[in-house]
């Protein structure tokens, strides 16, 4: 009467046989394609790239693997004749895109379509552009650096938790490429002495590559997002007539314990307005010069405060005369003006262009530092 | 009431129940003859090829009368014989009519089937010319050890004395723990050969008569042969015996016992056997230990909490193995899932087989470890701990992490304080795995909703066995995964449906105190 | 007498039945409806959508409270005739099984999609009627305690969610109605699919202890099934960009995928199938309530016979054919209809019924 529940094991067991364990893949039967890559050839056919971890006592830790196909899932499918296991992209970490692809490909983003169609496969690798060929990023070894999925991953992960990189997932990326109000943007890499980050690459709505960011000025960017990591640093020239140093003494090294950002937008005159506020509380925490913190503290904050605000300009003017918005004040339009919004929000970056973007940044030393 | 009924015969219930006591000997019950010598004749009939049945005519000085002192040697106590029965029979002149007899419990019967059943269970029968009543003697003194200190169920605090193989001295034990007018103690026999005394302690004015109720007509029912331990008693009158749960408590502790009879739930005590029966029994009871309330509230709150822990552990964590190494290792983070195929790299077998493999190694060296007597008992620790964690590994045969895992689910498995429990756990954790080793972590999860399916359908002895998580008793949480302080367990759990709740009043000293 | 008496539930119970069965794959569904419907100002469709449902349950609780010791079956058998009672029998039987049908072939579809690709959907459907079986067996008592701990074992679905939170962002809600009222207004009917299963409340009125709080326990019950839909619907709204809301099938699983926890990857495969005691209150108390149905009709007391045949007969069928995802959807749509026909329009008229019925008595007696 109540066999079924009690007897569950023998059940399962019993239909065992009868049925097979048609997803059982064993973990060292897969080959678990950690980095994707997409390229394309000279005669602009894509070029699928993996890097899978090799589970046995080989002296390599990892077989790199490149094919010509038309769809990431028709390149699986010419990569699996190359591996031992089974070919699998549930555990991709990072997807790699060469630069030239990202320029050439129009509607690139649809051969990312099958990571987000296949319920299994994951939305959350970071996303990164590489500026150069792949056989570069696939088939290069550094001896002091570990397997290369665990190096882009560590690298991009640093990077990131110091503001100095984006870390943009593969939703992320989604979510931008179908939001009218902002712009897509992935971190750069490239390899030079080793392979490093270069900053963040701007993309425009259609996905197209535009410019790119250094690190330091992707520091201002991830700040204007308001998603700037524990605490950021900037290094900061203040004018001589207050150090009274000349040339090389003239810096100083902050770094943030609270930042604010307040974005304001309004509608005025046949474009939109948008008035930033930027408020650091910030340590200091390198003085090359010899000004007295106590007695000038208020002017030293003042002088931070513009010399980050020149910053802060130029990024907006790079952005505006690119006609991309990364930060996103179109959500704020949108939020705000949604009548006026809806007339430009099929070319947002257009509308952006002409908006006029003013920005205040204020600045006041939490902590000296234990020297004077 | 109750010393009549250990002789057997009297008893109402005996009378009711079909294939009572006295059943395996097909005989009506038939009166003695008043003739001594016809008796002997029909005794030596009734007990032919009796070698310890001893028959001691004599002559009853007090008054002049013929009589056989009729007991089996091994059972009885000699010197209560020699110098409560037989001298004073023999040297008394007794002024009044009584028989100079000097032991506490005496009861006049009137035919053989009581005979027989008294003389079996160690007590003396005198047998008298001229009467057709026979005097049963409690001269019981068969072979009986001290009470020791519990062997499975140590306790850090609690008292150093288990049950032992004598009802009478369990009963006095259960009493000095509560001298109350309200404990009761209801008797039965069972089994027509075994004739096994069974008595259901609880306390009348907290217990729920409806489910004595059940108890009662459970045991009475019973029509078997032979009872040699409790645990038979268990399986015969558990609600759901094909339960991988066990559904009522068995334990060798006198005070575990108690507190349970004080909470409302009934013991059941069986001669002969060490162990005593609790009921009715929920999910939760099986996770307490008397221990937790002599510690201090807060560290038995986290004991209680690491034990719920590793029971969850030791069910599940070889299913989840094998459903991430051979189904869903998206879930395991990467780094993790690296080190894990650079072990699984090397193994020739399916994780499934590895974990089997490993599970019943463990079981066997575990059951290896039981029975051997326990110089052996620890060299077989050695050698299986050498060769799973050594040998088997270097070998290529298991990666590590599946020792590491069968390691963790083995330690999780002591921890549970009940070994029943345990058990059970073995049990499902082995349905678990062969569930996850098909569908994966689904797999798991199906088993793991079958069996909560099945365990909130379970009852023991008409009471849910999942109270109080369902149905929800959120007052009965005080001692369940947390054990509150005792101050705030101030009602009885529901789980026993008691008729009085109310336990203790506020023992709280208030204000600076 | 009572007919249902050692088979009560509490009122915990009925709460947790009531609001188990709307949310389970509603809790998937909705944001996506509503955003389709009104979009971003969906949420104020859920609170109207919730606010009508309450009140078409309170009229249930009135209906029934005419027969304290019967369902709503005995009810119309005494008020209509035996025939009528056993006509709707039939007819709620075969609804409560399309619905419980509906949950278990959408349930099978998310696990068969995001889970177990390669297994068939028929037998991962069977598999899943095994702990139906086992839960539904022991009657409405027992799906009282299954409702219970499976939402109290899923309280931990709020938590996970709360990791989503840094990748929200909140200006996206608004504006709030930017294109005023009319949207919302008719977006209001297509939130009623996802509070279906109040009609239970039309069987377990006469297994309830308390009888006098159903009125409160329907309102609990109502506002559970709301405070879980706005909790998603309002997290969806700001985790996704509006072009994204329409483009994705799953939000609240797609949202998880986002999450990666130090100790888990990919959580959302851990939520379907944990997410699975939720989902199952869709089809086992409904499969429990078409048995209940069928034995009534048979007059037979002992539902699980009827249980037995349902379940196997399920089990066959699927053996032989499983919905594809965008069936289910269709077959959703159709419950949608009979749904609003049986829970919302039937209790009204029945009411109004049992209204003009007294009223005729009333006058008829004293003349």
């Amino acid at each position: 009467m109540k066999r079924i529940a009690r007897k569950l094991g023998v059940a399962l067991l019993s239909l065992g046989p009868l049925t097979g364990c048609y997803d059982r893949v064993d973990l060292e039967d897969a080959s678990l394609s950690l980095v994707a890559g997409v390229d394309i050839t000279e005669d602009h056919r894509t070029m699928s790239y993996t890097s899978i971890p090799v589970f046995s006592k080989a002296e390599k830790k990892s077989q790199e693997l490149k094919v010509v196909a038309n769809t990431q899932r028709q390149g699986r499918g010419k990569l699996d004749a190359f591996t031992v296991g089974s070919f699998n992209g549930r555990k991709i970490k990072v997807i790699a895109l060469s630069k030239r692809f990202v320029q050439e490909t129009p509607d690139w983003f649809r051969y990312m379509d099958i990571y987000f169609r296949d319920g299994r496969n994951p939305i959350t690798p970071r996303v990164i552009l590489f500026d150069g060929k792949l056989d570069q990023l696939f088939f290069y070894h550094s001896p002091s650096q570990p397997m290369l999925p665990l190096m882009l991953m560590g690298m991009i992960k640093s990077a990131s938790d110091r503001s100095e990189s984006v870390a943009t997932t593969l939703q992320e990326l989604h979510r931008q490429m179908n939001e009218e109000g902002q712009t897509p943007f992935l971190t750069q890499m490239s390899i030079k002495q080793d392979a490093m980050i270069d900053g963040t690459s701007l993309l425009d709505h259609q996905g197209r590559y535009v410019d790119m960011l250094s690190m330091p000025e992707t520091v201002l960017l991830r700040v204007l997002q308001k998603k700037t990591g524990e605490s950021v640093g900037f290094t900061l020239r203040l004018p001589p007539g207050l150090t009274g140093s000349s040339g090389e003494a003239d810096w100083v090294s902050i770094s943030t314990e609270r930042v604010k950002v307040k974005i304001g937008s309004a509608y005025a005159g046949g474009r939109f307005k948008f008035s930033v506020h930027v408020r650091f509380s910030a340590s200091v925490v390198e003085k090359l010069s010899s000004l007295d913190l106590d007695d000038h503290q208020r002017e030293a904050e003042l002088a931070c405060a513009e010399e980050l605000r020149d910053k802060f300009e130029a990024l907006i003017g790079k952005l505006q005369q690119k006609k991309v918005d990364p930060v996103g004040f179109g959500i704020y339009a949108r939020a705000y003006h949604y009548q006026r919004f809806k007339q430009v929000k099929d070319n947002w970056g257009e509308a952006f262009g002409q908006a006029d973007v003013q920005i205040r940044v204020s600045v006041a030393f939490a902590d000296e530092g234990s020297v004077k | 009431m109750r010393i009549l009924s250990l002789f057997g015969g009297k008893s109402r219930r005996n009378v009711r129940r079909p294939g009572g006591s006295s059943g395996g000997h097909a005989l009506p019950d038939e009166p003695f003859a008043t003739d001594l010598r016809s008796n002997l004749d029909k005794l030596g009939k009734l007990f032919p090829d009796t070698l310890d049945l001893t028959v001691r005519r004599l002559q009853i000085r007090a008054t002049g009368e013929d009589a056989a002192l009729v007991y089996i040697d091994g059972l009885t106590d000699k010197i209560d014989i020699h110098t409560g029965i037989i001298r004073p029979l023999l040297m008394e002149t007794g002024a009044s009519g009584e028989l100079p007899i000097e032991i506490g419990r005496m009861v006049r019967i009137y035919g053989w089937n009581d005979l027989t059943v008294a003389v079996l269970k160690g007590s003396s029968v005198l047998l008298v010319e001229g009467s057709d009543e026979a005097i049963v003697m409690r001269t019981g003194g068969w072979p009986q050890r001290d009470p020791t200190d519990p062997k499975m169920e140590t306790s850090l605090r609690g008292a150093q004395m288990g049950f032992v193989e004598t009802i009478e001295q369990n009963v006095a034990m259960i009493r000095r723990y509560l001298p109350d007018r309200e404990l009761k103690f209801k008797n039965f026999n069972v089994g027509r050969r075994g004739n096994t005394q069974v008595s259901i302690a609880y306390l009348e004015d907290v217990a729920n008569p409806d489910i004595l109720r059940e108890l009662e007509d459970r045991i009475g029912r019973l029509d078997i042969d032979l009872i040699i331990n409790t645990g038979e008693l268990a399986e015969l009158i558990e609600d759901n015996p094909y339960s991988p749960f066990p559904q009522l408590i068995i334990t060798e502790r006198p005070d575990a016992a108690v507190s349970q009879i004080a909470q409302g739930r009934f013991a059941v005590l069986v001669d002969r056997s060490p162990t005593v029966l609790i009921g009715p029994a929920s999910f939760v009871s099986f996770f307490q230990n008397i221990d937790d309330y002599s510690t201090r509230w807060s560290i038995a709150t986290f004991i209680r909490m690491l034990r719920f822990l590793a029971f969850f552990i030791s069910i599940s964590l070889p299913a989840f193995y094998i459903a991430v190494t051979s189904f869903n290792f998206e879930l395991v983070p990467i780094k993790l899932l690296i080190t894990i195929g650079t072990y699984r790299g090397t193994v020739p077998f399916a994780p499934f087989i590895e974990a089997a493999f490993m599970e019943l190694t463990l079981e066997m060296i575990r059951e290896a470890g039981v029975r051997l007597p326990s110089p052996i008992g620890q060299t077989v620790g050695i050698v299986g701990g050498i060769v799973i964690g050594q040998a088997i590994v270097q070998a290529g045969l298991i990666s590590n992490i599946m020792v590491v895992v069968v390691a963790f689910t083995a330690i999780s498995s002591f921890i549970l304080p009940n070994l029943d429990m345990v058990a059970a756990v073995r049990i499902i954790r082995f349905s678990l795995m062969a569930a996850a080793s098909l569908f994966g972590i689904f797999g798991l999860l199906l088993g793991l909703m079958i069996l909560v399916g099945h365990m909130i359908s379970l009852e023991t002895l008409g009471t849910p066995f999942s109270t109080p998580f369902a149905p929800m008793r959120f007052s009965d949480w005080r001692d369940t995964v947390v054990r509150s302080p005792l101050w705030k367990l101030t009602r009885r759990p529901l789980g026993a449906h008691p008729v009085q709740t109310r336990r203790q009043g506020d023992n709280r000293r208030k204000g600076d105190g | 007498m009572k007919k249902y008496a050692f088979n009560e539930i509490t009122t915990m119970q009925f709460i947790f039945i009531i609001s188990g069965i709307a949310i389970s794959y509603g809790f998937i569904e909705i944001p996506q409806v509503l955003y389709k419907g009104a979009g971003n100002s969906g949420w104020i469709v859920l609170i109207l959508g919730s606010l009508t449902t309450m009140a078409a349950n309170l009229v249930i609780v009135q209906a029934m409270k005419r027969m304290p010791d019967g369902t709503i079956l005995d009810l119309l058998a005494k008020y209509a005739g035996r025939w009528v009672g056993k006509a709707a029998a039939i007819l709620l039987s075969a609804y409560f099984l399309y619905f419980a049908y509906t949950g278990i072939v959408y349930s099978t579809r998310v696990i068969k999609a995001r889970i177990l690709q390669e297994t068939p959907a028929y037998m991962t459907l069977i598999m899943l009627l095994i702990p139906a079986y086992v839960v539904a067996r022991g009657g409405i008592r027992i799906i009282g305690r299954y409702a219970e701990l499976s939402m109290g074992l899923s309280l931990w679905i709020p938590l996970v969610f709360a990791v989503v939170w840094k990748h929200t962002h909140w200006l996206y809600l608004l504006p709030v109605l930017p294109d005023g009222w009319r949207p919302v207004w008719n977006a209001v009917p297509s939130t009623f699919f996802y509070f279906l299963g109040f009609g239970s409340t039309a069987f377990l009125y006469p297994f309830l202890k308390n009888k006098e709080k159903a009125a409160l326990g329907v309102c609990c019950a109502q506002l559970i099934t709301l405070s879980a839909y706005l909790f998603i619907t309002l997290l969806s709204f700001a985790f996704f960009s509006p072009g994204e809301l329409t483009k994705i099938n799953q939000l609240s699983i797609y949202m998880l995928k986002a999450v990666e926890l130090p100790f888990v990857e990919q959580v959302e495969g851990l939520f379907i199938v944990l997410y699975l005691f939720i989902f199952s209150m869709s089809w086992i108390p409904p499969f429990q309530l078409s048995a209940f149905c069928l034995s009534w009709f048979a007059d037979r007391a002992d539902h699980r016979m009827t249980l037995r045949i349902i379940l196997a007969g399920t089990a066959v069928f699927s053996y032989f054919y499983v919905p594809g995802f965008n069936t289910s959807y269709e077959m959703g749509d159709w419950l949608e209809k009979m749904g609003i026909l049986v829970e919302y329009a039937a209790p009204v008229l029945l009411l109004g019924y049992l209204l003009l019925y007294d009223a005729v008595r009333g006058r008829r007696r004293p003349s």
